[in-house]
Formats: C-alpha cells, structure tokens, sequence
C-alpha cells in the first residue's frame, strides 16, 4: 500500500527544497486513496483528472520559479458542503444530487489560490446534521482506527481521510462540534476558529448563527499553515470580521512558560467525561505545568443553558433554511436528518429570540473566565469513539455537552490527541481561547503537541 | 389565555409548519418533542430588559 501522505509542512519542506514534486505526492495520495477507499468511503467524489492537472500545473510553475507560498503544490480535500467550481455540492443529500457549482465557495478559492491541489469532495451527514446512517445515497465514512466506530461528525469523511493518510488537510465545518469530534474520533487535530474569522460564504449552511469553516490536520503546525491562507474578512459573507490576521505559524515557537491555563474541571465532570480521558486531561495538566505554564481551575456557565441556547437557535435556523424542501419533497431526506430538521418547527419566535439573547450573557460569561487565563483546558469530547451500534439517530440528538457551547459563544476552539484508551482508540483535549487568540491555541497545542508524544500516533491501516 | 397540553401543541405546530408525519414516526416525535419541551424551560432564565439579541457578531474587537 501507498505510504501515509507527508504532513502539511514536510510536504512543503521538501517541494522546497527539490526532493518532493506535487505530481509525486498526488500521485501518492491517489494510490493510498484507492487502496483504502473500499474500506472507509472518506471521500463521496475523488477528482482524479483535475488533481492531476492541477499538480502538473504547480510543479510547472514551482520549476519555473514561481512557487505561491508554502502550500503549493500539495493535495487537500473539501466536505462536500463546500463549493467548488465544476464540482457537484451534493451535501451528502438526494436533495442536492445534480447540485453543481458555479463558483468556488471563498475558503476553497483562497486554497486554490495557494495552489494546493483538490483531491475530491468528502462524505458528511446528511446537511451536516443527520447520520450517522448508510441510508443515503453514498455510504457513511468509517472511523480508520476501527470500522465499527464512529468517525465523529458530521465531517466525517475529513476525519477520516487525514487520520488514514489520503491527505494531510481537510477542510471541515462545525456547528456543534463537527470539525472537533471527528477530529478527536479520529486522533488528529481540528480547529473551529473564532466566529467570523473563516468566511463561510459557499459553504451550505446549517445555522447562520452556529456555522464555523475550518480546518482538520494531522499535525498543530499544519493547522498554523492552513489557518495561514483560511483566516480573513470576507466582505460578501455577512459574519465575517475585519480582524487583522497574526503570523500563526511564527507564533508555534514561542513556548508557554509564563502563561496561564485554566482548567475546568468541572465542566468536564457535568459533561460527563469517562475516566480515561480524565485521566489523559490530568497527565496533560503535568505536561503544560512542566513547559512552565502555570494551571489554575475555572468555572464555566453550567450545562443546561447552554444545551438550551444552541438547541433553538440551531433548531430555528436549520428548519428556516429547509422548511419548503421538508414541505414539498421530505421523502429525499434520510430519515434521521429530515426528523432532526423538523424539530425546528417546535420552537417559537420568543424562544429563538431568548436564546439569542441568552447566549450574548453565555459569551460574557466565557469572556470573564478568560480574562484570567490565556486558554481553557477542557476534554475534546467524554470518551473515545463509541460503536456506531451506541450512537443516537433519534429525532432530537443532544447538543454535545463539550463543543456547543463554544458554537454558541463563537470562541475559537482546537482538539488534538492525548492519548489513547485501554482499547486502542485516541483520546483528546480541547483548549478554549478568547475571540481572535486563535496564535495562541495554536502555540500552547504545538508545545503540547511536541512535549507530550502523541503527536505520531496513527491508525493500525498498514496490515 | 390556556397553554396548550403538549399533544396539542405538538399538532398545532406540526400543522403550522406545513409538515406531515408518517404514523409510525409519531410516537418518536412526538417523545422528542417533550424532551425539547423539558430543555426549553432553561431559555427561561431571567434577563434584564436592555440584553438584545446576539445575532451575528459578538465578539470584541470584532470589525466588519
């Protein structure tokens, strides 16, 4: 089998310096792709043809002295609620079958401005919001470290294509936690940015009010590269913010010693979170304390209300958005995502109103907790990945008890590996930053990262 | 003016959007319905008057 694809910034590395061609690593991925695809149906459309033409263009153009920018040249791949010209959008939906793409949603624009190379479109939920279930028109993507698994969502297929080595970025996109569970299911990194920091014009949506962009990696530095070209303002998607944009990737070096975590313990406890992955949150507490940060316990707002606030705001956006197809053509739905959206039709205006109102005190709340640290330390997610056998396809799934609140909040949020379980599958934490402090998650997980030794761990796809 | 019993509410709403169930899926809606009913009570939380709405941005510093 194809070996597992390089990192964001070893692939970089070498294109610069002669030793890797994209024609090489595409052709790489798109053995690697092949050979796994049967067993884990990451990717809903492979685009071949393009891929190949699109690296012969970069290795040109990097030949002629022309390279971009450090992320030339290499291979990624889109959920398939991104746009991209030329490419059907299908949402992983009857509904979007023939959905074809005009333009390039704003996310994949600036990555192909990049000259990165578009490997195919990836398996979701259904509209980010039902599965996980087969009984849609392409299969659901399976967890590499074990099928039986969930592989988190709804951006499944993205975890699941980096943590199998197809590729080593994938673009995802979180409403209540659907970059960062699958990323946590899968043992690689995922990062839901800021509110408004990553345009999401071009990406389907499923609540305006809830919906983040972002990406999922396998290593802390290749999340600094891809936020590198991803963050900015979009003046045609109306949440995005004319915030200036750090050097993130100059910030990884900077260390933590001196700086303050906080730890919210309790949060964890009231979510639920099992013992192996407290366990794994207390050994990560002894490898920031070593690195020098100093760790303080915090208290944030309690579960209930926040479970309240997202709920009717992602029930009410996401019924408004698909009310006429639940009407007049609901049968192209999966059963679980068309249950799922009509339960939108259970909240009053009142009660949108009041959640909305609710979370702007939820955000203050989150706001006053970090103006005495410079990061939270929370659990990724309660435990490692369930059997797909356990996990909820009813009508009202719960908000998930460790990401939500941050879709609420908008603050930026990253998950990456801490562990693993007594049965094998990774475990994962999660650091909470003030709005736009996405350099400094980024630099207290790259020391973290590269101090705690799970930076490497991979699924056992090999055999 | 009365609330409404909850299977009341439950078919008002169903009514009001436009939507029809299948009758083998009504007894799980219906289920999450009352689980909705139960978590909404938490929006009930009292808030001054001046707190608007949170829509779009809210993050400070945010420019657009």
């Amino acid at each position: 089998m194809s070996a597992h694809v390089p990192s964001l910034a070893e692939a970089s590395r070498g294109i610069a310096d002669g030793t890797l061609s994209p024609v090489a690593l595409t052709e790489q991925a798109l053995a690697r792709i092949a050979a796994l695809e049967p067993r884990l149906n990451a990717f809903i459309e492979v685009t071949a043809p393009r891929a190949r033409a699109a690296a012969a263009q970069a290795e040109a153009e990097i030949k002629a002295g022309k390279r971009r920018g450090p992320l030339h040249g290499i291979p990624y791949a889109l959920k398939d609620i991104y746009d991209a010209a030329g490419l059907r959008t299908t949402c992983h939906s009857r509904q979007m079958l023939q959905n074809m793409a005009s333009e390039d949603a704003e996310t994949t624009a600036r990555l192909e401005a990049a000259g990165m190379v578009l490997l195919g479109k990836l398996s979701t939920h259904e509209f980010a919001r039902g599965g996980p279930t087969d009984a849609l028109p392409f299969p659901n993507a399976k967890n590499p470290w074990d099928v039986a698994r969930f592989a988190g969502g709804s951006s499944s297929g993205s975890g699941a294509a980096v943590a199998a080595g197809m590729v080593a970025m994938a673009m995802g996109s979180d409403t209540g936690g659907s970059i960062r569970l699958p990323a946590s299911y899968c043992g690689i990194v995922g990062l839901k940015a800021t509110y408004g920091r990553i345009s999401r014009r071009g990406v389907f949506p499923l609540s305006f009010t809830l919906d983040h962009a972002g990406p999922l990696t396998r290593t802390v530095e290749d999340c600094a590269m891809a936020m590198q070209v991803l963050a900015g303002h979009d003046p045609l998607d109306p949440g995005s913010a004319d915030t200036p944009v750090p050097d993130y990737v100059a910030a990884l070096g900077e260390g933590i010693a001196g700086l303050t975590i906080g730890r919210a313990r309790d949060f964890d406890i009231e979510s639920g979170v099992d013992a192996e992955t407290m366990a794994a949150l207390d050994a990560a507490v002894e490898v920031l304390r070593r690195l020098g940060a100093t760790v303080v316990d915090v208290t944030l707002p309690a579960r209930m209300r926040t479970d309240a606030v997202t709920q009717a705001i992602l029930l009410a956006e996401g019924f408004a958005i698909h009310a006429p197809w639940l009407r007049e053509k609901p049968d192209l739905y999966g059963r679980v995502t068309r249950e799922r959206l009509m339960m939108g039709a259970f909240v009053s205006g009142a009660e949108y109103v009041q959640a909305q109102r609710l979370r702007r005190v939820l955000t203050a709340e989150v706001d006053a907790v970090l103006a005495g640290c410079d990061a939270i330390l929370c659990a990724g997610t309660t435990s490692a990945a369930p059997l797909l056998s356990e996990v909820d396809e009813g009508p009202f799934r719960k908000s998930h008890p460790i990401t939500s609140p941050f879709n609420a909040t908008g603050h930026p949020a990253i998950v990456l590996p801490c562990g693993l379980a007594a049965n094998g599958m990774p475990l994962s934490l999660s650091f909470v930053g003030g709005s736009f402090e996405e350099a400094m998650l980024l630099r207290i997980s790259h020391a973290y990262e590269m101090a705690a030794g799970w930076r490497d761990i991979r699924p056992p796809l090999e055999a | 003016m009365p609330v409404p019993d909850p299977e009341t509410e439950f078919d008002i709403a169903l009514a009001r959007a436009g939507l029809t169930l299948p009758p083998d899926r009504r007894a799980p809606m219906f289920e999450a319905f009352l689980a909705w009913r139960t978590l909404r009570a938490a929006l009930d939380e009292p808030i001054p008057p001046t707190t608007e709405p949170a829509f779009g941005l809210i993050q400070p510093g945010a420019r657009r």
